[in-house]
């Protein structure tokens, strides 16, 4: 469960989120959207410890990220948007190094690892230097690092950046997939189509704040009104 | 040309954009110009007395101060060389920029013009900086300040078109099979066996040996001593005729020299332009496509003794290392200078000095302590200093991840701790060997060698983690940060060396004389080693407190 209690954050004078609170319950795919600059990326970041929040708690699974860090991060898996990883290194002693972050146990360990390179299609490049992979490589890599120790939380920010069709089909089904196992997905991404297809509940967020939340059908205004249109109702007063 | 204006405009205005969002560090910027101009100032100060005291010498002084010229700029040259190949290699093969550039109606001769400008000031300035002072030391030592030195410094532009164009053409043309990081890193591994070599060389040479001439049974063996290998068709060559000549005249041939060297520089731009408009989208097409495959993994399998996190921390920072020859390359160059470090010692013409043998043997013991911890502040503020830095933007795997960043520094630390230790207690080994150093100095800089290879690594951290950010590559030289841990470093070995040497001193003193030691010199030197390891010890705790403070607030 991830549970945003008043979480602002300030960047010198410039407020980049103001007082959001959600709820993420578990087993639940949760999709942020929003305008660039909406604090998307923001609130990712205090999710998973790599921002302090200027004030507010962050909990994952009843730890406070702040104080019980390390308990919190036992929980998370993180992809970010950019996926920037150790270059000299190939997958398997990234996936190693990981591995031992998380102290996790080498039979275990083995195991996953190939099992998850297959499943991203990097086994055959397992032995490759990560410098020499494109974008959409490295993604599929962040990925299968994300959920090497299996984690019960994974947030992803824009999980499809990089990807081609083949491989957005893959992580959809694989994110779902994991939803359907008692894992909880929080996703904050632009493609309003990905959220659509996969989301349980969306939350809106523009300018630091969370303007709109709720299932998809509580967003609708007809019943078949796209994500698309509820987002640009949303943001028609700015648009013009 | 209207073309390479508009695109020198945008990169003024990149520049000034630049500078006005670093305006609040105006003062921190200071620092490393300052920095420069007092190297060139020492290099002047340096230089010009050395030509002073080759004047001194009849008939072989002018040929010493031209050798000495001869080697600074051949050596420069090979610098040159190899920094213009990897300015080449950012510039036109590598920079973010060129898809955007290369995408646009733009004529391969602008891309070339408007980029060589760029890689060429990028890869030259520090030879243009630092070879002012040396002409102006030659020419002040020769008086012949004025003329002499204004039409010196506008031959430097040619000399380093030479390299330009030799690094331009090299990558060119390899780049057509190789990827630019193969090149650039074949060419890191020879420059840094090149310049090993040379240091080795050098040194095993006993340059200190012109300055006796009288150690030389004839003539004959002096003058070849001198030599140095040199063509006359050489750019080092034709580029120290036109300086010797500007400074003192000379052989009536000067003119066919500054044609052929002049001609060599104009030679070798038009050979890069050619190569430019015939070779660069072909050899920028192959740099787009490159990988690498790392099948074996001995160094896991040696190092399956240590507890697997630390072993896959400790992993990461070898194979980092090792896949980048720009670093350990680096080593290299480290072990060249600890053969010169030992060499000096062992080669020090203890027998010639007046002072009384204990007397320098103490000294030089004193001496050799100061200088080793020199040499390891060096080798820490290269390699532990940018430790946490060179993780960059790949760290947020660690920051997400359920382990304490103060486990993370701990398992370095031990690591360069570890380092630092084999390193430094090498070269203690063998210098003291050499210097034959008596039991009491021998454990004492025994003793003094293990606190600083401990202490060393603690304040490259504690120095490395404050003028950290993540977000931006790693400054080669440290920035402002490592001149701080180096100045940390040398103050903590001067207050060291003094009470150490002060509280000794008695010791010593008795030893020599034979006398009996009294308690009361015990006590002393025992209070003051425990002031001095207090003391030490309280600062590394200190520093490892504040290590681990600012890594908890890094943010990402």
């Amino acid at each position: 469960m991830i549970l945003l209690k008043g979480v602002s954050k300030s960047y010198g004078d410039v407020l980049a989120l103001n007082q959001i609170t959600l709820q993420v319950m578990r087993g639940e795919i949760y999709g942020l959207i929003g305008p660039n600059g909406a604090g998307k990326t923001t609130t990712i970041k205090l999710l998973v410890g790599l921002l302090r929040p200027s004030s507010g708690q962050v909990f994952v699974n009843g730890f406070d990220v702040q104080k019980d860090g390390l308990a919190a991060k036992r929980e998370l898996g993180y992809i970010p948007d950019e996926p920037f990883l150790y270059g000299r290194l190939t997958p398997l002693e990234l996936m190693d190094f990981k591995g031992s972050l998380h102290d996790m146990v080498r039979n275990d360990l083995e195991r996953r690892k190939e099992e998850l390179l297959q499943l991203v299609g990097l086994l055959d490049h397992r032995h490759d230097l990560i410098e020499s992979f494109s974008l959409g490589m490295r993604q599929r890599l962040a990925i299968s690092v994300a959920l090497l120790p299996d984690p019960s939380i994974i947030v992803v920010d824009e999980p499809l950046v990089g990807l081609d069709p083949v491989g957005m089909r893959r992580v959809k089904e694989i994110l779902v997939e994991l939803a359907r196992k008692g894992r909880t997905i929080f996703i904050s991404t632009h493609m309003l189509h990905v959220v659509e297809e996969i989301a349980d509940r969306v939350g809106v967020l523009n300018k630091g704040t969370l303007v709109a939340e709720g299932a998809l059908a509580a967003l609708r205004r007809a019943q078949d009104e796209r994500l698309e249109s509820i987002f640009f109702r949303l943001f028609s007063e700015e648009i013009k | 040309m209207s073309h390479l204006l508009q695109y020198f405009g945008f990169r003024f205005k990149m520049v000034r954009h630049g500078l006005a969002a670093r305006r609040t560090q105006i003062a921190k910027g200071a620092i490393l110009p300052f920095f420069f101009l007092c190297v060139g100032v020492f290099m002047f100060v340096f230089l010009f007395k050395a030509f002073c005291f080759f004047q001194s010498f009849d008939l072989v002084g002018e040929i010493l101060i031209g050798k000495l010229l001869a080697l600074i700029f051949f050596i420069f040259f090979i610098f040159l060389v190899l920094s213009n190949i990897n300015g080449v290699i950012k510039w036109f093969l590598t920079n973010e920029d060129l898809p955007f550039l290369l995408t646009n109606p733009v004529s391969t001769s602008t891309i070339f013009f408007a980029r060589s400008i760029e890689a060429f000031l990028e890869s030259s300035w520090a030879f243009l900086f630092f070879s002012i002072p040396v002409l102006l030391a030659y020419y002040t030592a020769l008086f012949k300040f004025k003329l002499a030195f204004l039409l010196s410094i506008l031959l430097l532009l040619p000399y380093a078109l030479i390299p330009y164009g030799i690094g331009f053409t090299v990558v060119m043309v390899l780049a057509r099979f190789l990827s630019p990081k193969v090149i650039k890193r074949a060419f890191s591994f020879l420059f840094v066996l090149l310049s090993a070599v040379l240091v080795i060389t050098f040194r095993a040479m006993e340059i200190e040996k012109l300055a006796r001439p009288e150690s030389f049974a004839y003539v004959y063996d002096y003058m070849r001593y001198l030599s140095i290998p040199a063509h006359p068709l050489l750019p080092t060559h034709l580029f120290i005729a036109v300086v010797v000549f500007l400074g003192k005249g000379g052989p009536s041939n000067i003119i066919i020299d500054l044609g052929l060297f002049l001609s060599s520089a104009a030679a070798l731009v038009t050979l890069a332009y050619w190569i430019s408009e015939g070779f660069y989208l072909r050899s920028y097409t192959n740099a787009l496509v490159s990988s690498r495959t790392v099948k074996s993994d001995l160094m896991g399998r040696l190092l399956r003794f240590i507890p697997a996190g630390t072993r896959f921390l400790v992993l990461k920072e070898v194979k980092n290392l090792k896949r980048d020859p720009k670093e350990w390359s680096q080593v290299l160059l480290i072990f060249a200078l600890i053969f010169v470090y030992v060499y000096n010692f062992k080669s020090f013409p203890r027998d010639r000095t007046a002072l009384p043998t204990v007397f320098l043997e103490s000294l030089l013991s004193f001496l050799n302590m100061g200088l080793l911890t020199f040499v390891i502040g060096a080798v820490s503020v290269r390699f532990v200093y940018p430790s946490f830095q060179l993780e960059g933007k790949p760290f947020w795997l660690v920051l997400t991840s359920p382990v304490d960043l103060r486990d993370i520094y701990y398992r370095k630390l031990a690591f360069y701790v570890a380092l630092s230790l084999a390193f430094a207690l090498t070269l203690n080994s063998l210098s003291n060997h050499f210097i034959a150093s008596p039991p009491f100095l021998y454990c004492l800089s025994f003793g003094y060698v293990i606190l600083v290879a401990v202490i060393c690594p603690v304040i490259a951290f504690y120095f490395g983690t404050k003028y950290m950010n993540l977000r931006e590559p790693p400054n080669p030289y440290g920035g402002l940060g490592g001149i701080l841990t180096m100045l940390a470093i040398i103050c903590f070995s001067l207050l060291t060396l003094v009470a150490l040497g002060w509280s000794s001193y008695a010791i010593l003193v008795r030893n020599l004389t034979g006398l009996r030691l009294s308690t009361a010199v015990l006590v002393e030197f025992g209070v003051t080693c425990g002031i001095v390891l207090g003391a030490s010890l309280a600062g590394i705790h200190v520093m490892r407190l504040k290590t681990i403070r600012q890594l908890r607030k890094i943010e990402l």
